[in-house]
């Protein structure tokens, strides 16, 4: 298998764990990946937003690359990249003329032949859950963990083909597998207002606030995700947050594969698990201790 | 608020809609769902079924000039939801990008518009996002100079915030991207 | 002497958790003419029956009370027990100790108090209760259908094909009714009168209908099974057996301008003498003598008389009285249109393109004023932008009526996609409050109208209608993205809503059945009779009830023919004998009980000496209506009527038995 991996700026910038955590974990499966050389942004949600050609146009660029470069799968591990690179493929597959006008502007044919997966489909399909489970050597045991899908790994359906739109378990089962409870709780694909972090980071704190009690009324130690704009919006505005509406939330917020690295016995340093914003020793500290 | 409807402008306006949205408005009979679900709905000055009705009977100017069409994050509830299976936040992108080549400013939700403009310079410039520098520029041109600033000193020690970015180095290439479709 | 046995159930513990039945039965066994009393779980079953039997016949009695459930329940079922063994129906009573104690009381004791006070009343009922046998009425096996639309119609072509003789009385020249008026009908689009034309044609030659057109009811009187109707036959000038409805006549007459076809409503003109519409059943014109120049100028024109072939136009006709008799009768007399000049708002009257649904289809259909090419009224041009008004005069409780007229969501829907068929290029708005379109399809048929037919749909009513040089301005609203709006259109269309056919509350009185403040006539049950008068032997069929399409007038013109079809299985009618009788010796012939009777039961009988003079003018009762309701008997201050089975002294004995 000839695996193609899109990082995505923001696994080069302010979500490095996540590309960290990741390498770790494949070098621990023995998974070797690739990255498309010389990528470019996939315009994210601004191209979509107000340009509907550059937003097939950045990531066709990605897509073509790869496939001519002789790969059959892309690993996009931030689900805003996955979204906007399956949505693409999507749109060139089943629209000839879109297709011609931006292959002749890439000036590369683009075949639409390639895979897109997101982080949970590529461990779960790709990896798959034997092969996970064989590698775990500290199962995380009595630490409950809510996985928090958000909009982008889901929706929509009719492109992501992933999963159960209004009810997804594929984290979860994750979660399960490394020996922790899996939370459920109802806010699991409410949006967290994303793309306008900046720009609207009253409307966000409100929408990630409502999100962040949610799980911490039904009583997680630990929130997992697989997108760096969720990680964002629930990490580092989470002190924010709390202060905006004076209750404490305390809920360290990490990466599906910093979970995993965990579970396969690394250290959170390796994981680069103190990365982040909000403090998480307390809960490693149980699961060190519990390992010992 | 009144409209008097001119159907050769209606018809138009729809037709441009439907046309880059691949979707027809008369599929949606207003039931709601999206509204219902809409994550941020409480901030927007029509609900998102307001919107498509009026895009209907060809109210352009309120549609382009509303808070809604810049307040909606891309969430897709509605369109997962709706039980017609209309585009709902296709339409909202097809809206947004009508305003934008029409040069509209929005009054309200102009930090919005600000920050998809300074996104896309940032990737035509450099191919990809280099995050101070975007955020720097957006400050600029918001003057929001100091929003958000108690969040850098802790983001550059954690080392999120780095201080030189990534080029593509086929940087013609992005250029021509731009050329084509911008 | 007497002799009672009595039954007390347990209906499981229906009864027998809140009555102490065993306590009941030891009283009842007590009360004088009680020869048996027993107990038992559940009387209705086999067994149970077998007991009641058994007892009549060893015990020989005279009587039986069963204290148990309502008898509405099984009444039936132990009358029939009784009759087997050969006691007459009336001597069973019933005590209701489940539905009027043991499901409505808590307290034990009580409630056994109770149903022994129920259960005395009983035996001092039976005690006192005569043989009565059940009237039975001689049926007229012949059906009058009155109304030729296709409620009518229909009713009239099932009873004629299960063989029994129909009359069917229309008041215009021609059958059809409102449907033959329709262009293509929702939600299948056939065209009505491709499917209508073959029905009428089937209607004119059953050889079981006998059909009387520009004809009225003038009186029923009688019963079920037994009415005596007199129609008005009003004279067409023409002799009908001869006209081969060529056409020379009408083609001939000079009268073809100033007056307005009534079928066309008022969009084109006709002639004095006339056919409604080329394909009217049967093709015989009439004279409209109102108009015709022969009868208003003293003689003058016979120019139709002179061009007829046949020569069957004759002057001279007159109206003609026919009487009939009948078993039963359907009464289908449909709907008109609310009156759209009760809206001054939308000019309609004032602006000749604001026209009525009914109007649009007419300006549809190929056999209409413009075959079928789509053209306003004002200038005969195309109309490129109309705009169609739903609920006019529907659910508006202030200047129309209340209820919703059903159909006209629909066929508004349906106007709305026809012309975008019709007229390329072209747009409609229709203005609604809410779309209802519950039957098979229409949702679906909405739905393509909008989607395919690209109907714009703004919720919300239309405020004010004005004329701008040659367009229309609609000011309505849009309450779904709450705007006012403002629409520049060609022509407008309202949806008037439909009331009862005028005269229609002359006709319930004529017949004697009820009718709702709206002039429709009401059901004896809306949901267990529904086609079904409150009066026996009349029924009911389409719109004349009640608002309904198409297919919901054929299924009642159907059920009402069904209805009669059972009746007249039958040699005789059976009623209850629990009827009302007059006492003629002491009756003084005040006719009180006639003034309260709601069923018209009662009518004068003249008592005659041996020579034939009058003595005496009494009331008589009229078994085949009297309900045995007992209105008169208390009217009545000469106590003379009783209703069998409910005798003054039984009653009050019922009564003093509570005093004991
Ligand atoms: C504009 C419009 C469009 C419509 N389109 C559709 C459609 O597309 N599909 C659909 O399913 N339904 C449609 N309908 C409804 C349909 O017209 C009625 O459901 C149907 O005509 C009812 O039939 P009816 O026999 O009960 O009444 P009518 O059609 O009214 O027939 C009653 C008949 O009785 C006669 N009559 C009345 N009084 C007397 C009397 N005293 N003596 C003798 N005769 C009398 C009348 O002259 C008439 O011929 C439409 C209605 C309207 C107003
Ligand atoms: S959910 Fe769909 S059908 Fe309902 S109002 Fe929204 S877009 Fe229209
Ligand atoms: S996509 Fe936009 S309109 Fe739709 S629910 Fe999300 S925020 Fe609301
Ligand atoms: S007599 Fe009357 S009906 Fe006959 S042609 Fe003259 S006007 Fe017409
Ligand atoms: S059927 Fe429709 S248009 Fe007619 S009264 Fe009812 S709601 Fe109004």
């Amino acid at each position: 298998m000839k695996l193609a991996y899109y990082p995505g700026c923001s696994l080069k910038g302010t979500s490095f764990e996540y590309e960290v955590s990741l390498l770790k974990v494949l070098e621990v499966l023995n998974i070797e990946i690739k990255e498309i050389p010389d990528w470019n942004c996939c315009g994210a949600s601004a191209a979509h937003s107000i340009n509907h050609n550059l937003s097939v146009a950045l990531p066709a660029r990605n897509l073509a690359i790869a496939e001519n470069n002789g790969f059959e799968n892309v690993l996009a591990p931030c689900a805003a990249c996955s979204s906007r690179l399956k949505t693409a493929n999507y749109e060139l597959g089943s629209d000839d003329v879109l297709r011609k006008k931006i292959t002749d502007s890439l000036d590369m044919p683009y075949n639409a032949s390639l895979g897109v997966s997101n982080m949970l489909e590529f461990l779960l399909n790709a990896v798959g859950k034997e092969n996970i489970k064989s590698h775990i050597k500290r199962p995380l045991n009595g630490i409950k963990v809510a996985s928090y899908y958000g909009c982008l790994l889901v929706r929509p359906p009719k492109i992501m083909k992933f999963d159960d739109p209004e009810n997804p378990v594929s984290m979860d089962e994750l979660v399960s597998l490394t020996g922790a409870t899996a939370v459920d709780y109802p806010y699991k694909t409410d949006c967290c207002g994303a793309i306008n972090s900046l720009s609207k980071p009253d409307v966000v704190m409100a929408l990630t606030g409502k999100v962040l009690y949610n799980i911490k009324e039904h009583g997680a130690d630990l929130v997992v995700v697989a997108c760096p704009l969720c990680h964002s919006n629930l990490d580092v505005r989470q002190r924010e947050i709390e202060r905006k509406y004076s209750e404490r939330i305390g809920l360290p917020v990490i990466f599906i594969t910093e979970l995993l690295g965990l579970s396969f016995g690394l250290s959170p340093e390796e994981l680069a698990i103190d990365g982040h914003m909000v403090n998480a020793d307390k809960i490693l500290q149980k699961i060190l201790a519990a390992s010992r | 608020m009144k409209t008097i409807i001119n159907e050769q402008d209606r018809r138009n306006f729809v037709s441009q809609v439907e046309t880059m949205l691949h979707d027809k408005l008369a599929k949606c009979y207003q039931c709601g769902k999206c509204s219902a679900g809409c994550p941020v709905n409480f901030e927007m000055d029509y609900t998102p079924n307001q919107i498509i009705k009026m895009t209907e009977l060809g109210m352009q100017d309120p549609v382009l000039n509303s808070k809604t069409i810049w307040l909606c994050v891309s969430c897709n509830t509605c369109s997962t939801r709706c039980p017609k299976g209309f585009e709902v936040a296709g339409i909202m992108d097809v809206l947004r990008e009508i305003a934008t080549r029409k040069g509209i400013e929005s009054k309200t939700e102009k930090e919005i518009q600000v920050f998809h403009k300074v996104f896309l310079d940032n990737v035509k410039s450099n191919g990809r996002i280099f995050e101070l520098e975007l955020v720097g520029k957006y400050r600029l041109k918001t003057k929001r100079l100091f929003r958000d600033m108690f969040l850098a000193p802790k983001m550059i020690e954690k080392g999120k915030l780095r201080m030189s970015g990534d080029k593509v180095s086929a940087i013609n290439s992005i250029a021509k991207i731009f050329r084509d479709f911008e | 002497m007497s002799r009672i046995g009595v039954f007390v159930c347990w209906c499981g513990s229906n009864i027998a958790g809140t009555v102490d039945v065993k306590k009941l039965t030891e009283e009842a066994a007590k009360i004088p003419g009680v020869v048996e009393a027993v107990d038992y779980k559940y009387m209705c079953s086999d067994p149970g029956q077998n007991s009641l039997r058994n007892m009549i016949r060893e015990k020989n009695l005279t009587g039986v009370v069963l204290a148990a459930c309502s008898p509405h329940m099984h009444e039936n079922t132990f009358r029939k027990a009784a009759v087997k063994e050969g006691l007459n129906p009336y001597f069973v009573e019933i005590a209701n100790i489940r539905e009027q104690v043991s499901w409505v009381h808590e307290d034990k004791e009580r409630a056994t108090y109770k149903a022994m006070d129920l259960l005395k009343m009983m035996v001092e009922k039976v005690k006192r209760d005569r043989a009565i046998e059940d009237v039975r009425v001689p049926l007229t096996k012949r059906a009058l259908v009155i109304g030729g639309g296709i409620s009518g119609m229909q009713a009239a072509l099932d009873i004629a094909s299960g063989g029994v003789e129909v009359i069917l009385v229309e008041k215009e020249p021609s059958i059809g009714g409102r449907m033959i008026q329709l262009d293509e009908t929702f939600p299948t689009l056939d065209c009505s009168s491709c499917i209508m034309t073959p029905k009428m044609v089937e209607v004119s030659q059953h050889p079981n209908i006998k059909l009387y057109t520009y004809s009225e009811v003038e009186n029923v009187s009688g019963y079920i099974g037994n009415f005596n109707v007199k129609i008005k036959k009003m004279t067409k000038s023409v002799v009908e057996k001869d006209c081969t409805g060529c056409g020379d006549c009408w083609n001939a007459c000079p009268m073809h301008k100033n007056v307005k076809s009534e079928f066309n409503i008022n969009l084109s003109e006709r002639t004095a003498i006339y056919v409604p519409f080329p394909q009217a059943v049967p093709l015989v014109p009439v004279i409209d003598r109102a108009a015709c120049l022969h009868f208003k100028k003293g003689g003058k024109c016979v120019k139709c008389y002179e061009v007829c072939g046949p020569k069957c136009i004759d002057f001279t006709i007159q109206d003609e009285i026919i009487e009939e008799k009948v078993g039963a009768i359907v009464a289908a007399t449909g709907f008109d249109l609310m009156d759209n000049s009760l809206y001054g708002e939308y000019g309609y009257g004032k602006y000749k393109d604001v026209i009525s649904g009914l109007q649009f289809e007419r300006l549809l259909s190929a056999s209409g004023p413009t075959e079928g090419v789509i053209k306003r009224p004002s200038d005969g041009k195309t109309p490129q932008t109309i705009v169609f008004i739903q609920c006019v005069g529907s659910r508006d409780p202030e200047k129309g009526v209340p209820y919703c007229s059903k159909v006209c969501c629909m066929y508004t829907a349906k106007h709305a996609k026809l012309f975008s068929h019709k007229v390329h290029g072209s747009q409609s708005y229709v203005f609604y409050i809410d779309i209802r379109a519950t039957g098979k399809g229409y949702e679906e048929f909405i739905r393509d109208t909008i989607e395919k037919d690209g109907v714009v749909y703004l919720r919300g009513r239309v405020s004010k209608i004005y004329q701008d040089r040659d367009k229309l301005i609609i000011r309505g609203a849009d309450t779904l993205s709450g705007n006012q709006v403002e629409i520049a259109a060609d022509m407008v269309v309202l949806a008037t809503g439909v009331i009862p056919k005028k005269g229609s509350d002359k006709i319930a009185q004529m017949l004697g059945i009820s009718y709702d403040k709206y002039g429709f006539f009401t059901e004896s049950h809306p949901k267990l009779r529904p086609a079904e008068s409150s009066t026996a032997g009349i029924y009911l069929a389409g719109m004349a009830q009640g608002p309904r399409d198409i297919p919901e007038s054929v299924v009642s013109g159907s059920a009402a023919a069904s209805k009669i079809l059972g009746l007249f299985s039958k040699s005789e009618y059976e009623v209850e004998g629990t009827i009302a009788g007059v006492n003629k010796t002491t009756c003084v012939g005040c006719f009180y009980c006639q003034r309260v009777c709601a069923y018209s039961a009662i009518s004068k009988e003249e008592i005659k000496d041996r020579n034939g003079n009058v003595i005496k003018v009494v009331a008589n009762v009229n078994p085949g209506l009297c309900t045995g309701c007992g209105a008169c008997v208390n009217a009545c201050f000469s106590k003379s009527i009783d209703v069998k089975g409910y005798m003054d002294d039984q009653i009050y004995a019922e009564i003093r038995s509570l005093a004991i």
